[in-house]
């Protein structure tokens, strides 16, 4: 009865759109249409990124401009443990979890204990060393050519085969979907929505907001370079591009998009991104002076992202409260 | 036997002092108030105290530890608990959300009805906190602070901005939690404070400037002139 009644408490419209999307992501590889796949695959990749950054800008309410850090952490971990330690694909990707827990736990003891602009800035610096690093340290990490040849063919999984391939980033993505859904639910998704909506309140009912910060860059770098390790052996190569600051904003435009109040905002935001970028990118010369200008218009007008601006046309229905997680 | 112990603590903004090493101590079981005209340094005091600002001097002891130099989340897991004059808490979550966010902490979650209940709450539970009247939205504040299982509870103007029947309800509640908890109540409705406490200390300009059961307190010529508009 009591596991019933968790159960319950657990189910809301957030949860069907989730399921929905993955049995749709799952529909897409019986196609057998390998663009249809590229896309999704993208999508999956990025849907990952920006709601793993959503839960540091959207909960915790920390703006980062360093998230290129934690992809890269994550792509370039994958990258070297499979060309120099062990070959496998699916033991890289698990390695870079480790690796990514230690960097996120380093970040946030050098930038958690200072006000939110200079947090932004601090991310920003140390993202910036990174790509510099990771571009002058050639002996390492083959500078700006990057480093190619990541394997997809391992000791225990092969990988080479695009179907293969996609179910293996489905089913990262949806144990990371339904991880992230179960955090939003639980105590420390409560307490990261209170730390994003009156930080300095925390502190007088007995929370310390520096652990609950820490605990939200955690789970945020943890995430984000998963998503990192799995573009890198989609592509099977990496170079610095993806910890330079401007890939890093890329998962707060998607939140912008989406809808950052919103559990599911980031990820809509990442399936309209990726599907311009590789569409719309395509055929308009100018996209980005279309994409700035649609952001313009998003925060001037639409804050609350196209999630916002879908719930403010249905809000007479009622429908809009099945798929915010804020408001 | 003593529970809170302030010692010459004094509070300056550039050259204005807020509040001037000022000392008192409460003793278990005693329900204070602190008044003063506007600018006094209560709240400035109650600040200082809870460390939301730090003292530019003297010493504050809680329960008998020093907690002079501990941040505010320590000094709330000691049992120093306090409201704020503005209701600080957290307006998109549901009343039941933010009331739960101290159940988690000292972990109360199973109190968090029968606390709504007692504090006639229990309607708005599944409201956004912004929702609902600002009566009801200090009462959640209370409800809270109740939650966090105080040994010594800080109001700061429980009934400041009260409709009458709000205000009834506050003062009912208070009554009630003093019999089992230290309460300090900064109010400038004389009608709540001689309601409700033991004893009454006076703030002017920073400093006390009077300390003593109401009754005295009422027929002190000083307090009279400053504050009671010498009636």
């Amino acid at each position: 009865m009591y596991m019933l009644r968790r159960l319950r408490a657990l189910i809301d419209g957030n949860i069907i759109a989730l399921l929905l999307l993955i049995g749709l992501l799952g529909l897409i590889s019986f196609t057998g249409h390998r663009f249809y796949m590229y896309i999704a695959t993208l999508i999956m990749i990025f849907g990952i990124f920006a709601m793993g950054y959503n839960i540091l800008f959207g909960y915790a309410g920390l703006l980062s401009f360093g998230h290129g850090l934690f992809f890269g952490v994550g792509a370039y971990s994958v990258a070297l443990f499979t060309l120099n330690v062990y070959r496998d694909p699916l033991v890289g990707v698990l390695f870079s979890i480790p690796i990514a827990l230690l960097t996120s736990i380093i970040v946030g003891i050098l930038t958690l204990k200072h006000g939110r602009v200079y947090f932004a800035i601090l991310t920003l610096a140390l993202s910036m060393i990174f790509w510099s690093a990771l571009v002058k340290l050639r002996w390492l990490t083959g500078g700006s050519d990057g480093l190619v040849g990541i394997p997809k063919r391992g000791v225990h999984v092969d990988l080479s085969a695009p179907t293969v391939f996609y179910y293996f980033t489905l089913v990262f993505f949806a144990a990371i979907m339904l991880g992230l859904y179960v955090l939003n639910k639980s105590r420390y998704g409560l307490l990261l929505r209170a730390l994003g909506t009156n930080e300095d309140r925390l502190p007088f009912l007995g929370y310390s907001t520096f652990t609950l910060r820490m605990i939200a860059l955690t789970i945020s770098g943890v995430v984000s370079a998963l998503a990192g390790a799995l573009y890198a052996v989609f592509y099977s190569v990496v170079t610095p591009d993806v910890a330079y600051w401007t890939f890093g904003a890329e998962p707060l435009v998607m939140s912008l998009i989406g809808g950052s109040s919103y559990f599911l905002g980031p990820l809509v935001g990442a399936i309209i991104f990726v599907s311009l970028t590789t569409t719309v990118a395509r055929f308009a010369e100018y996209w980005m002076f279309l994409l700035g200008a649609a952001l313009i218009a998003m925060i001037l007008f639409f804050r609350g992202g196209l999630l916002g601006f879908l719930e403010s046309l249905v809000g007479r229905f009622k429908l809009g409260v099945y798929l915010r997680w804020r408001f | 036997m003593e529970i809170l112990r302030v010692e010459n603590i004094t509070k300056r903004f550039g050259r204005f002092v807020a509040v001037d090493n000022v000392s008192f101590t409460i003793s278990k079981g005693e329900t204070v108030a602190i008044i003063g005209p506007n600018g006094a340094g209560k709240t400035t005091l109650v600040n200082v105290i809870t460390k939301k600002l730090e003292p530019d001097g003297g010493r504050v002891f809680f329960d008998g530890i020093d907690i002079t130099r501990l941040p505010p989340q320590k000094i709330s897991r000691l049992g120093l608990i306090r409201t704020f004059q503005v209701v600080n808490l957290f307006p998109v979550l549901k009343v039941r959300e933010n009331l739960a966010l101290a159940g988690l902490r000292a972990g109360t979650t199973g109190e968090v009805e029968s606390v709504a209940e007692i504090l006639g709450i229990k309607r708005y539970l599944d409201k956004r906190l912004v929702e609902v009247p600002l009566g009801v939205q200090k009462l959640v504040e209370l409800g809270i602070s109740l939650l966090l299982k105080p040994k010594m509870l800080i109001l700061d103007e429980p009934v400041a901005g009260l409709g009458a029947e709000d205000r009834f309800n506050m003062v009912k509640v208070l009554s009630e939690l003093k019999k089992s908890l230290n309460l300090i109540v900064i109010e400038h409705d004389m009608d709540v404070v001689f309601t409700l406490v033991d004893r009454i200390i006076v703030m002017d300009k920073g400093r006390i400037i009077a300390d003593g059961k109401p009754e005295n307190i009422r027929e002190n010529k000083l307090v009279k002139e400053i504050y009671l508009g010498g009636e």
